[in-house]
């Protein structure tokens, strides 16, 4: 067939599609559930507003104690807006919550914003099969640059399964970006699911003192090249570590951005 | 008033609507609750709607965001094999499609096989028939990434529809 007549008929079956409606039973369907829908959440509105009374009453005693929390507010307003931002990964963090099996608290960064979070995984196969598959380490990778087509051919590469549903990560966060993209990383290891002699690797280091707490300074080499890394004990349970490409970041930035993560992880 | 104004765009745009979210989820139940919701976020949000965009196109954003974020909730590591890889083990056709004939089938049957970005720009530029700034508008992309990528998209699902055996060399 030659190009113009396949050009052709693909278009004239682009064109078929067109054609497709939703039928009249359907529709009428749909508007009323919408119409129900909308109705539904008036009602709410209004019950609400039954309770204005006891609600004034109850807004005279909570006056009383707003010149506290007021109080309270206005100690804390030094610090900055990253750091007093509730966390809009809240959905996510629930999954790497359970998939390391301890609580995650992912920081906010409104400069450099989270394109990324990947959970390494680990697979037993045996022959063709998987026997056992768990996360090990999840990873959380921060940039302002996207994802295009090298990226996406870089993880059908890594992901390719010798055998299927094998692949070494999973995505479950944006687009998958390569290394060489990301301007911060975050690791997050667990005692729970995550090898001993790797948590172990990571609190071996120098110690500095940032946020009024102790992290493990060290600098790591990857086949992309040198990272330095901060690794936070959050708990008996929980290590994070930052990691920052050496040739791209400046060690200032790096401990900003660290400090920043740690009082929103600790909050 | 503004419920007019739902009323109204419903009774105009709901066939497009429901034929975009299904081209890009297959499943004809799925699409008519997503379409509900994507009125009913219109809805909600009429007062931020500005006019910058046509309502046609802004239902159109709302839809595709809507329909991303249910494949998140539903399926997120399906959403994101969906993006990068294909829905090869999806053989399953909506009738609304396998009604439309043989060439229309196959090239369905391709498309769902493509990554997600390859659909939607296939679907809102070569079946919806929208214009280069309005494909761009809708998926916020430039409108070159948005020629680029259809170029690639159109190229992608040849590949496809010969690999299946449905066009010849």
């Amino acid at each position: 067939m030659n190009k113009h007549n396949e050009e052709t008929k693909f278009d004239d079956a682009f064109k078929g599609f067109q054609s497709i409606d939703l039928d009249g039973e359907d529709k009428s369907m749909i508007h009323t559930k919408m119409i129900k829908s909308i109705e539904k959440a008036k009602s709410r509105k209004v019950k609400w507003n039954k309770q204005s009374v006891l609600t004034t009453v109850l807004s005279g005693i909570l006056i009383i104690f707003a010149g506290y929390f007021l109080a309270v507010f206005v100690e804390n307003d030094n610090q900055s807006a990253d750091e007093k931002v509730k966390s809009p990964y809240t959905e996510l963090e629930k999954q790497l919550s359970d998939a390391l099996k301890t609580p995650v608290y992912i920081p906010y960064h409104k400069e450099l914003p989270l394109k990324m979070s990947i959970l390494m995984m680990e697979s037993m196969i045996v022959g063709e099969k998987i026997i056992e598959r768990k996360p090990t380490v999840a990873g959380l990778a921060y940039s302002n640059l996207d994802a295009d087509e090298a990226d996406a051919k870089e993880y059908e590469k890594i992901t390719e399964p010798g055998v299927k549903g094998g692949a070494p990560i999973e995505l479950l966060y944006g687009d998958f970006i390569k290394n060489e993209k990301h301007k911060a990383y975050i690791h997050i290891l667990s005692r729970e699911v995550s090898t001993r002699s790797l948590i172990n690797y990571f609190l071996y280091g120098d110690k500095k003192t940032i946020a009024g707490h102790t992290v493990i300074y060290k600098i790591t080499e990857d086949k992309t090249g040198n990272y330095m890394s901060f690794a936070f004990k959050y708990d008996n349970n929980t290590v994070y570590v930052f990691a920052f490409p050496l040739n791209k970041v400046p060690e200032d930035f790096a401990i900003s951005f660290v400090e920043k993560s740690i009082k929103q992880i600790i909050r | 008033m503004i419920l007019q104004k739902l009323n109204d765009w419903y009774w105009s745009y709901s066939d497009e609507i429901y034929r975009y979210i299904l081209m890009l989820t297959a499943d004809h139940e799925l699409a008519k609750d997503l379409t509900h919701d994507t009125f009913i976020k219109a809805y909600k949000s009429m007062e931020s709607f500005r006019g910058e965009a046509s309502v046609r196109n802004w239902l159109f954003r709302i839809a595709r965001n809507t329909t991303i974020d249910d494949a998140r909730k539903r399926k997120p590591l399906r959403f994101v094999v969906d993006s990068y890889a294909s829905l090869a083990t999806n053989d399953y056709l909506p009738e609304q499609v396998t009604q439309l004939g043989e060439s229309e089938k196959e090239l369905y049957h391709s498309l769902l096989k493509l990554k997600r970005s390859y659909r939607e720009v296939i679907i809102l530029r070569k079946i919806k028939e929208l214009t280069i700034q309005e494909t761009a508008e809708i998926l916020d992309w430039s409108e070159g990434k948005v020629k680029i990528t259809l170029y690639r998209a159109l190229n992608a699902l040849k590949k496809q529809m010969l690999k299946e055996g449905y066009v010849h060399e």
